[in-house]
Parts: C-alpha cells; sequence; structure tokens
C-alpha cells in the first residue's frame, strides 16, 4: 500500500515537475493573464475543447463550455496556437506585458471550399450517385502536385490515384486497371489523344493552363463512351471568360507557358489561347560527347473559340495542336539505310466543333463534330547529303455525335445519343527522297467505319437506392479498298500457309463486327454517410496498337480489327464501399474489381511491324485478367490536406493460339504481363498555411515491373546468347520516390492586376536510384547484367508562373 | 550569361543522368535449362556439317556438351536420302561426294542416344548473287574500350559491294574466318616450359615470371566472326547494296592478315531465326527493346511439340571469297597485340628457351592458308 502510494506520488512528480516548476517560477516574477474567446467565424458559437497551446509546447490547454481560457503568464513574447478538429488553426504572436483578452474566431473547414478536389467519387454526390471508379481531379489539385523540372503533369498526376500504374519512367501511356495503354480512350475535349506525352514519355501532351477538369472512369463508364476496352480519361478545356482579359504564363527549366482568354464580344463570344513550347537543345551540346547529337523539342498549342449565341445555344470550337523532335545518334539506320542519326517527328492536329441547344428544361441536346489526325515519322538523314529517308504513317479520325440529355422527373436522368466515327489508317510508308538504292514502299490504307448507339437512365429507385442502366451497340466496319488473304484451316497464319487473297473495292465491307455493350451501376445507401455500390460495363475496342515493345512508342502502330484481328472485347466487375465523415472533411473507399479482357494482341516471337503488309502474321490474340482492391482515404478539407492509397492488383496474359511453339506464348500458360504491379502505394500532402504559401509532399512506392530473365546460355560461333524460356519471370526492383515542391503565391502580398508565384520542386528527394530496366549484354563467351535508371538523382527545379487579370 | 547558365548546367547534369545511368547489376540467374542445340548449313559449295550438342546450365555456369551416337541423315526433296557421318564428337557431316543443289528442298532428321528423333522443316535451297567488290577503310579509333569513351585500338574495317537481284526476296548473312600469322605458340603462366615435354612447369617464387614461347614452325591463328550481320532486301530489292560492313579488322601488327569471306543466301525462315538470335544480345535497355523469346528455330522433336531446341538447319547458297588486308599504309595507328599485351620472351640462356609446336586446331592452324601472301 505504502509502495503504491510512493509510486504514485513519483508519477505525479515526474508527469507535473517540468510544468508546474515553471508555472511556479513565472508567477513568481510577474505574472499577466491571458485570456481569450474562441468563437466559430461564421456562426458566432463558441468553440469548447478548442486547444491552446504556447510556444509549440505539447502540453496545453483547453477552452470550457463557453469557448473561453485563462492561464497567468510571465512577461515575455509568445506564439499562441489555437486549434480544434474540423477547423483551420490559428495562430498569434503577442508580446505579454500586460493582460491581454484575445477575441478570435475560426473558420470551420466544412464551410469551405474543398482545397483536394480528388476523389474517387464525384466531389458533391460521392455517396448517391451509382456511378463507380469515377474520379475527378481538379487541375487546382494537379498544379499543387511537385512536377517533374516543374512541368505541371496530368499523366504524371493520375498515376497518384489508385489502380493508375505505368510501366516507369518515361512510359508512354497509363496503365488502368490492367489495361494496355491504348485501351484508354482519351478525349481532350472530345478529340482523341493517340499520343498523350512528349518526348517519349517525358512530359504529358496536355496544356495545363487550359485544362479545367479531368475525369477519369476507370470503373463504371458512361454508355456515351466506347471505342476503347479499359478506361476513360475525358479532359474538358476550359471556356474562356465572356467578360474580362486575362493572361496567365510560366517560365520553367524545360518550357515556356503562355495563355490569354480574350472577350471578343462582351458576354457573347470569348477565346481562350495557349502555348507551351521546349526548345532546350543548347543544354545538350554543351553536354558530354555522347549527347551531342542529341536534339529535343516539343510544343502544344490549344485554341477555343467560345460563342452564346443566346440563352438556348452555345457553339465553341476548340483546335489542339501538338508537336515532337527528338533526334539521337544511331549506327547503320534502319535496315540497309545508312543514317548519320535517327529523327523522330511527330504531330497531332485536333479540332472540336460542339453547339449545344436547350431545347426545354428538361431536354438539351448537344451536337459534336470531331476531326483528329496523328502523323509520326522517323526521318533517316544520309551521310554526305541533304537527303533525309523517311518512314511514316498516320492516323485520321472523324467523328460526329449528338447527345440528349432528359430529366423527365426528380426519379429519372436520360441520356441517348447516336454516334459515327470514320477512321483512316495509313500504317506505313518509306519515302527514299533522292535516295537510289532504297525503294519507295507503302502499305494499304486502312478504312473503317464504327457507328454506335446509346441510352442511359439514372432511375432513382428509393431513397436508398439509385441504378444506372445503360447499353450501347456499337457495329464496326472495315472496308476496302482492302486485299483479304484466307490461309490454310486450323494453320498457324503464316506466309506459308496462304491458300488464297480476295480483294475488295472500295467501301466495301472486308468484315464486321458489332454487339452491345451493357452498362450498369447500383447504389445502396447503408445510411448518411455510407453507401455501397456494384458496376458491370463491357466495351469493345475496333482500333488498337501493335507493339513488340515494353510501351509503345510514338511511332508504334496502329491496327483496325479486320478479317483476321477480332476486335477487344472487356468485362469489368466492380464493388465497392464509400464513406464520408465528419461532414465530408474526409472520405473513405475500398473498390474491388474483377477484369477480364478477350482478343488482346501479343506479338509473335521476333515479329517485326516496320512496313509489314499483313499484320496477322506477326501478331497472336489471346485472354488478359486482371484484379485488384483499391483503398482511399483523402482528407479535403483544412490546413493539411491529401490522401493516402493502398492498391493490390494483378494482370495476367494468356496467349495459346495452337499448339505450336510459334502460337503461344509461355506454353499457353498465364503469365504476368509487362505492367503487373501487385502492391502500389501513394502519398500525397499538402500544408497551406495561408493563400501565399504551400508545401506539397508525395510519396509513391510500387512492387517493380516484370522482365524476363534467362534460364540459360548457349554457345553459337563463340559467342554466348541468353536463352529466355519464359516470358517475365523476373522483377526490376521496387519503385519509391518522394517528391517536394513549394509554391509560394504573390511573394508581394499586394493585390495587384500582376501576381506571380514561384514553385521549387525537388523530384526524388532522397535520391533513389530507381531501376528504369535491366538488360543483359554478351561479351564473347560471357555476360554481363545491367541496369538502366534513369532520374536517378534529386532534380531541382524552380518555375515561375505568373497571371494577369 | 550567369542568369542562363545555371538553369542550362541543371538541365545537362539532369539529362547526363537521364541518358547514361547504366551500372552493372548483381544478379544472380539460376540457370537450370539443358538444351538441345543444332546448328548446320546443307550449301551449294560444299555439303552439309551439323553440330548437335546439350548446352547445360548450372548455377551460374553453362557449357557445351557434344551430343554424340545420333543416327542423323539429310532428306533432300527429290526423295533421295544422305546418311551423316559422326566426323568428330558431336559433329556430323555429309560424304565428300554430297552438294547441296539450288532448288533443291532439304530436312534434317536425327535420332538421339536416348531414342527421341528430331525433324528439321524442309528447307529450300535459294540463290544467292556474287559479291561484286570488297575494299577497307582505315578507322584509327575503331576499338572502344567497355565504357564506349576511350579509345583502345584502331582497325582496318572492311566492306563489301552486290547487287541484290530484282526477281527474288533475298535474306543475307555474313560469316568470316580470319587467319593471323601468330609466333607465340604457348603461354606458361607462373613457370617455365619443360625443354623435353613441352609442358609448362610452375616455379615456386613469390613473383613467378609469366614467359611466352615461341612457336616451332610458321603459326595462324583462326578468328571467327561472332556477330550476327544480317540483311534482307526489303526495303533495297533489286538495287545494288554498297558499303556493307562486314569485319572490323583489329591493328595487331603493320602485317596483313587474310579474311575468307562468306556471304550466305538465307530462306526468309532462317533470317528471321538469326534476326532473334541477333536481338538477343544487341539489347539496350530503353523501352525500344523488343523483349526476349526463346530462341527456338526449324527443329522439332516429332513426339513431343513441347520439348525445346535451340538453332537452325537451315540451306543456303555460299559466296566465298579470300581477301587480303593490307595494314601498312596508315599513319598512326593504335596498334593492339595479337595476345592482348607485348609478348614476355624467355631471356636467352644456353639451350633455352625451347620452342613450342603449332597444334592444329579449330583456332589454329600450321598449314599455310591458301592466298596467304
Amino acid at each position: 500500500m505504502i509502495l503504491k502510494r510512493l509510486l504514485l506520488l513519483l508519477l505525479t512528480f515526474c508527469v507535473g515537475t517540468v510544468f508546474a516548476q515553471q508555472l511556479a517560477k513565472m508567477q513568481a516574477i510577474h505574472p499577466f493573464e491571458l485570456s481569450g474567446s474562441i468563437r466559430d467565424s461564421l456562426t458566432g458559437e463558441p468553440i469548447s475543447n478548442a486547444v491552446i497551446r504556447l510556444n509549440f509546447d505539447k502540453i496545453g490547454l483547453y477552452t470550457d463550455t463557453s469557448g473561453t481560457f485563462t492561464v497567468m503568464l510571465t512577461e515575455a513574447d509568445y506564439v499562441l496556437i489555437v486549434s480544434r478538429l474540423g477547423y483551420r488553426p490559428h495562430r498569434v504572436k503577442l508580446s505579454l506585458n500586460h493582460n491581454i483578452r484575445l477575441d478570435i474566431k475560426l473558420m470551420n473547414v466544412a464551410k469551405e471550399l474543398e482545397e483536394v478536389v480528388i476523389s474517387t467519387q464525384a466531389v458533391d454526390e460521392n455517396v448517391t450517385r451509382p456511378l463507380l471508379g469515377v474520379t475527378q481531379m481538379n487541375i487546382k489539385t494537379i498544379k499543387k502536385l511537385p512536377a517533374i523540372m516543374g512541368e505541371v503533369d496530368v499523366l504524371r498526376s493520375l498515376q497518384m490515384l489508385p489502380g493508375v500504374t505505368s510501366v516507369g519512367e518515361a512510359s508512354n501511356g497509363v496503365n488502368i486497371r490492367g489495361g494496355s495503354v491504348d485501351q484508354n480512350l482519351i478525349l481532350l475535349d472530345d478529340a482523341p489523344i493517340f499520343n498523350p506525352t512528349h518526348l517519349f514519355g517525358l512530359f504529358s501532351v496536355f496544356p495545363p493552363d487550359a485544362v479545367s477538369s479531368m475525369d477519369l472512369y476507370k470503373g463504371t463508364t458512361p454508355a456515351r463512351f466506347g471505342g476503347r476496352a479499359a478506361a476513360v480519361l475525358d479532359i474538358s478545356m476550359a471556356n474562356p471568360s465572356l467578360e474580362k482579359f486575362s493572361l496567365q504564363g510560366g517560365v520553367s527549366f524545360v518550357a515556356n507557358r503562355l495563355t490569354a482568354e480574350i472577350p471578343l464580344v462582351k458576354n457573347k463570344v470569348g477565346l481562350l489561347i495557349t502555348g507551351r513550347g521546349a526548345f532546350n537543345d543548347f543544354a545538350f551540346q554543351w553536354g558530354p560527347a555522347k549527347l551531342k547529337n542529341i536534339r529535343a523539342s516539343f510544343g502544344d498549342a490549344a485554341a477555343k473559340l467560345f460563342w452564346r449565341i443566346n440563352e438556348k445555344n452555345t457553339f465553341s470550337l476548340s483546335n489542339y495542336y501538338s508537336t515532337d523532335f527528338f533526334q539521337t545518334d544511331l549506327l547503320g539506320g534502319i535496315n540497309n539505310i545508312n543514317s548519320v542519326s535517327t529523327q523522330y517527328d511527330y504531330n497531332t492536329i485536333n479540332f472540336t466543333a460542339r453547339w449545344f441547344h436547350i431545347i426545354n428544361d428538361r431536354l438539351n441536346v448537344q451536337t459534336t463534330g470531331v476531326f483528329s489526325q496523328y502523323r509520326p515519322r522517323i526521318l533517316l538523314p544520309e551521310l554526305n547529303s541533304d537527303n533525309k529517308v523517311t518512314i511514316g504513317s498516320e492516323i485520321l479520325q472523324r467523328q460526329v455525335k449528338t447527345n440528349f440529355n432528359y430529366i423527365p422527373n426528380k426519379r429519372h436522368k436520360v441520356e441517348f445519343g447516336a454516334n459515327m466515327t470514320h477512321y483512316q489508317l495509313q500504317p506505313g510508308t518509306l519515302n527514299p527522297g533522292s535516295n537510289q538504292r532504297v525503294n519507295a514502299q507503302s502499305v494499304p490504307t486502312e478504312n473503317g467505319i464504327e457507328l454506335a448507339l446509346h441510352a442511359e437512365d439514372e432511375i432513382t429507385l428509393n431513397p436508398k437506392t439509385t441504378v444506372s442502366v445503360g447499353l450501347r451497340y456499337s457495329y464496326f466496319m472495315a472496308l476496302g479498298p482492302a486485299a483479304v488473304r484466307t490461309y490454310m484451316a486450323g494453320a498457324p497464319l503464316t506466309e506459308a500457309t496462304v491458300i488464297d487473297s480476295v480483294f475488295y473495292g472500295s467501301g466495301k465491307a472486308t468484315k464486321s463486327y458489332g454487339g452491345f455493350e451493357p452498362r450498369l451501376g447500383l447504389r445502396y445507401t447503408l445510411n448518411e454517410q455510407s453507401s455501397i455500390k456494384f458496376g458491370y460495363n463491357l466495351m469493345r475496342q475496333y482500333l488498337q496498337v501493335v507493339s513488340n515493345t515494353t510501351t509503345p512508342l510514338p511511332t508504334s502502330r496502329w491496327k483496325m480489327s479486320d478479317s483476321h484481328i477480332r476486335p477487344q472485347v472487356s468485362q469489368l466487375f466492380t464493388v465497392g464501399y464509400f464513406k464520408n465523415l465528419k461532414s465530408n472533411i474526409y472520405e473513405f473507399s475500398l473498390e474491388a474489381y474483377y477484369r477480364i479482357t478477350e482478343n488482346i494482341l501479343d506479338f509473335k516471337p521476333g515479329a517485326d511491324f516496320l512496313l509489314q503488309n499483313y499484320i496477322e502474321t506477326q501478331v497472336l490474340q489471346g485472354k488478359s485478367k486482371a484484379y485488384g482492391v483499391e483503398m482511399m482515404a483523402t482528407k479535403k478539407r483544412g490546413e493539411v490536406t491529401g490522401w493516402v492509397n493502398y492498391t493490390y492488383s494483378r494482370v495476367l496474359n494468356q496467349v495459346n493460339q495452337g499448339t505450336q511453339f510459334t502460337e503461344r506464348i509461355n506454353d499457353g500458360k498465364w503469365y504476368p504481363s509487362n505492367f503487373d504491379r501487385p502492391h502500389s502505394v501513394n502519398m500525397s500532402l499538402n500544408f497551406a498555411e495561408n493563400k501565399y504559401h504551400s508545401l506539397s509532399l508525395t510519396f509513391t512506392y510500387g512492387t517493380g515491373r516484370p522482365y524476363t530473365i534467362p534460364n540459360g546460355f548457349v554457345s553459337f560461333q563463340g559467342k554466348a546468347y541468353p536463352y529466355y524460356a519464359e516470358r517475365n519471370q523476373g522483377r526490376i526492383k521496387d519503385y519509391h520516390r518522394l517528391d517536394f515542391s513549394w509554391q509560394i503565391n504573390n511573394p508581394s502580398l499586394k493585390d495587384k492586376r500582376w501576381v506571380g508565384s514561384w514553385i521549387f520542386t525537388v523530384y526524388n528527394l532522397y535520391g533513389r536510384k530507381n531501376q528504369y530496366s535491366v538488360f543483359l549484354k554478351t561479351q564473347g563467351t560471357a555476360y554481363t547484367t545491367y541496369q538502366l535508371q534513369i532520374f536517378a538523382s534529386p532534380i531541382v527545379s524552380l518555375a515561375y508562373n505568373f497571371k494577369f487579370m | 550569361m550567369k542568369k542562363r547558365l545555371f538553369p542550362a548546367l541543371l538541365i545537362y547534369l539532369q539529362l547526363f543522368c537521364l541518358y547514361s545511368c547504366v551500372e552493372t547489376y548483381d544478379v544472380t540467374y539460376s540457370l537450370d535449362a539443358n538444351l538441345l542445340t543444332v546448328e548446320g548449313f546443307v550449301s551449294d559449295q560444299n555439303g552439309a556439317t551439323v553440330s548437335i550438342s546439350i548446352s547445360r546450365n548450372v548455377e551460374r555456369n553453362y557449357y557445351s556438351q557434344p551430343l554424340k551416337g545420333c543416327v542423323a541423315e539429310i532428306r533432300s526433296g527429290d526423295g533421295s536420302v544422305v546418311a551423316l557421318q559422326e566426323v568428330s564428337e558431336g559433329m556430323y557431316a555429309t560424304p565428300a561426294t554430297f552438294q547441296g543443289k539450288v532448288g533443291q528442298t532439304y530436312q534434317l532428321h536425327f535420332r538421339t542416344p536416348d531414342g527421341k528423333t528430331y525433324e528439321s522443316s524442309k528447307e529450300q535451297l535459294g540463290t544467292v548473287p556474287a559479291i561484286k567488290k570488297i575494299y577497307q577503310q582505315f578507322d584509327p579509333k575503331g576499338v572502344l574500350d567497355k565504357t564506349g569513351k576511350i579509345v583502345v585500338g584502331s582497325t582496318v574495317d572492311v566492306y563489301l559491294d552486290f547487287d541484290d537481284p530484282k526477281d527474288t526476296k533475298n535474306y543475307y548473312l555474313w560469316r568470316w574466318k580470319r587467319y593471323e600469322e601468330q609466333n607465340v605458340c604457348i603461354t606458361c603462366d607462373g613457370g617455365t616450359l619443360n625443354f623435353s615435354g613441352g609442358t609448362c612447369v610452375k616455379i615456386n617464387s613469390r613473383n613467378p615470371p609469366t614467359y611466352d614461347y615461341q612457336c616451332a614452325n610458321p603459326c595462324w591463328d583462326v578468328f571467327y566472326n561472332n556477330e550476327v550481320n544480317l540483311l534482307a532486301d526489303d526495303f533495297t530489292n533489286g538495287k545494288s547494296v554498297e558499303g556493307r560492313l562486314i569485319a572490323k579488322v583489329p591493328f595487331h601488327s603493320y602485317k596483313g592478315a587474310l579474311l575468307e569471306i562468306e556471304q550466305v543466301g538465307l530462306t526468309k525462315d532462317a533470317y528471321l531465326y538469326y534476326k532473334l538470335l541477333r536481338d538477343q544480345s544487341q539489347t539496350t535497355g530503353t523501352l525500344t527493346d523488343t523483349p526476349p523469346s526463346p530462341i527456338i528455330g526449324n527443329i522439332q522433336n516429332i513426339n513431343d511439340p513441347n520439348d525445346k531446341v535451340i538453332g537452325y538447319f537451315g540451306a543456303a547458297s555460299t559466296r566465298v571469297v579470300k581477301y587480303w588486308v593490307e595494314r601498312n599504309n596508315y599513319k598512326d595507328p593504335i596498334l593492339i597485340p595479337l595476345l592482348g599485351r607485348q609478348a614476355n620472351f624467355e631471356p636467352i640462356t644456353p639451350f633455352r628457351p625451347p620452342v613450342y609446336p603449332c597444334v592444329l586446331s579449330k583456332f589454329r592452324t600450321p598449314i599455310k592458308p591458301q592466298g596467304w601472301q
């Protein structure tokens, strides 16, 4: 008993000693009274249990039920911090040389605008809409994330979301829920983007100052979208202001940007123009000899004309242009074309015209016309000559679509429409220029038409249940002129098994495919804060990339479905649980999915697609299955905002077209795809003490992607050659990286028309040497394994942005 | 200027890293494949030699074990069958009277001692045009070190021209053999050459010498190309091909060397196999690399499609030309001694040093090669 008391005394002494001693000392010297009342800034209600801390001490005091506090302190300078969950903290510095009474109003975070506009659910309707796997990411959020070399990047930011990965740095696109890069429909103002990156994947092509919003559909895809098997990334360009002229721009190490919004006719017609260019070749010239002949430049520009015709009609015309040029040393050239270097040159030109018409309060219609052209070229400048041998290809897509929105009553939201797309593919031409030793070549142009009808209804069955029922019917015709081969039945498709070739005239359908694409969503509300959702999706893809590289190159070949290449069909099942906490400050989601895709394209060993007339002899078709669980928690408001997510996912492929070795991959067994990365963690934190500066940290971790390891070596003519029995059986090292950025807005703190901001970024803060690839080289009979690391040290950059209103 | 220099410098550093952070990676593969490896050609110049071996892989090591005692034959399209003789361990050859004919198909068929039967696809012997011209060019910076930055030696590069025929699809492979005069016939590492027995005897010393010994008779070392040099006429059909690089001959001495160049006309399938083989060893780690594939050719176990065989049995028309590589007319070449270092002969004392015979092997010959100047 005595011992117990003694211990208690000791404990009390230990805990209280510092605080008590200090307090006693203070009071003994010259105490003043510091008191205050803490209230809600809007309601004026007193806030009880708010924490008052002095000089960042761990120990503090609480306000009472009337929201007041009192403390006696010695004369000194103090920093006082008042905080309360759900409120933005308040900081004040004071010199206590007399009794002070403070009157502090705290701002309720729940009533603030959301800082982080990113969620696995649509923001305001999070728990109530039946859609699953829809992520909206606000461009403001994207701009706050640390960007490599100061270039705000839409695709890199997307990779901070669960279910979105890539094969590594500098990959030409992203993989969404186990889909390949070309299975994503990327739309910029409704026009398709065939190559989403600049400089082989270093930067994405979307002009950040012109993008207003970005919707990623990786789960339930609305019936109005189709043509790709995995996901839809719908990016909208901002409408120009019809009232006020404004200018914004920026300078970074890589590129310079300028965007102007010009009201041409006040309240009627406005124009938005944006441009970005990077012409930093000079840096290479100063580099080591190895880089001397590298030239790299890129640019993109967009314009949008918006015309508010009257209350019921608006019209907009947008244009997008993107260009890239990259030159590298390459000895020998392609086949027997001897060139001094290899140049890649590719550009995109898109136009979108859109007419929006309100028929009545309940019905409106939007009609859109799209023209999209993508032209990649490889140029081979010849030795001692001005001549360049050119290998080029082209995709031309023209599309007309119309979409009705009809809201008959509170219980129904109906959307229906039709869509027609014409594709024209020039798969490859070789132009020798003045070179007499090379023949001009041309692969026949492919033509195709895709027609689609769609209808969708979002029905509120009862206050707890909402369903979204959508149906799309798509029909595709591969059109002549084309020569279609017939191969021996049951035999592999090779040059040796051709038995006949039939020619189809211009406009004649050589093959057609079609089918229904149901889209289903169901939401069931458990209570005001939480809901569960189910989703099912079927999508068909008639245009795809055939590539035998880890990530498709900008010059990779696109291929339409035809008599031998069947369209890809993907089915996705999703289920999710969603919960909002603390007046929507926090959001939590848990989603699981399973996806099966038929007719994925893979390449035969040794396949070559360049200027190949008959792609069917080079590829195999198989199955892919992907499944995963995604967890995400987001804090959307307050001084500290951000999110953290974890994903477990697998992507496995199976190619088993026949019994022969050349018709299977890995003996027809399931094997991990190039982007099968089971574990992934992303974290993003933003500290914004006030509107003048903010700090951001992002962390990302992912399992290393698979690569092919040798099972043995054979010796041939005195040289070792690795023998690879099966594809993708090894893994590169796990990837992780921490980035940091510090944004200082308006450093002069004055309200002027010109507002500048600085962004200081460190990419890969702790200099992790992430493996980009692992490869093997043999020298004589010996072999060595190498690793290629890019961005392997911290990359520091500074960018300046401005706004003129 | 300073203002511009700073960002430029940063980009420079970044790009430097971006493109050149290639390091060796210490990874241990568990090599366990035991692979039947078959290689051979029926040629219109001489008959066929087929090598049958097993590539064994144990942990980190691999070696090739000749497969003795196979029963092998070549079946022609005209129905005739030629049995192959095992001329040395794992090497099977046609009789001297046998010669491939243009237009004929050939198929390899063999049974291993453990009773498995294998067959190649039928390969048709095509034609190959003659070599029109062979010429050489001096490259003072021809050999670089492993990093690819430091010049180690000069080379004489040999090129050839030929006319591709217009009416056929043609696929080319080039091989060469090179003869270099060699006067060192043995090196005794840490010892001296025993006078009578012709063997090296170790010397017990902290720093034993390494001595080279001269050849007893004239001797030539034989080198073979080990890069797969291929061309398809896809883009150049019917054109004359000029300046095809065939060999980079290192500057071993000012004396000449004899190069035996073979221009081989392949079938498309054989070409694709060699291309696959070449692609396996020429990866650079960038995303433009084609992911590796098993190097399986046209030979199959007739009873078990899952039994994988490495290698290719082809039929090929060949043209062989001997070319004398002149090395004495060039200015300031950087020499690379044949041994990779200067020869270190044992000092002359009474009765010493002894000499060592030039022993005939795949890589050495005492017989003066035809065309040696």
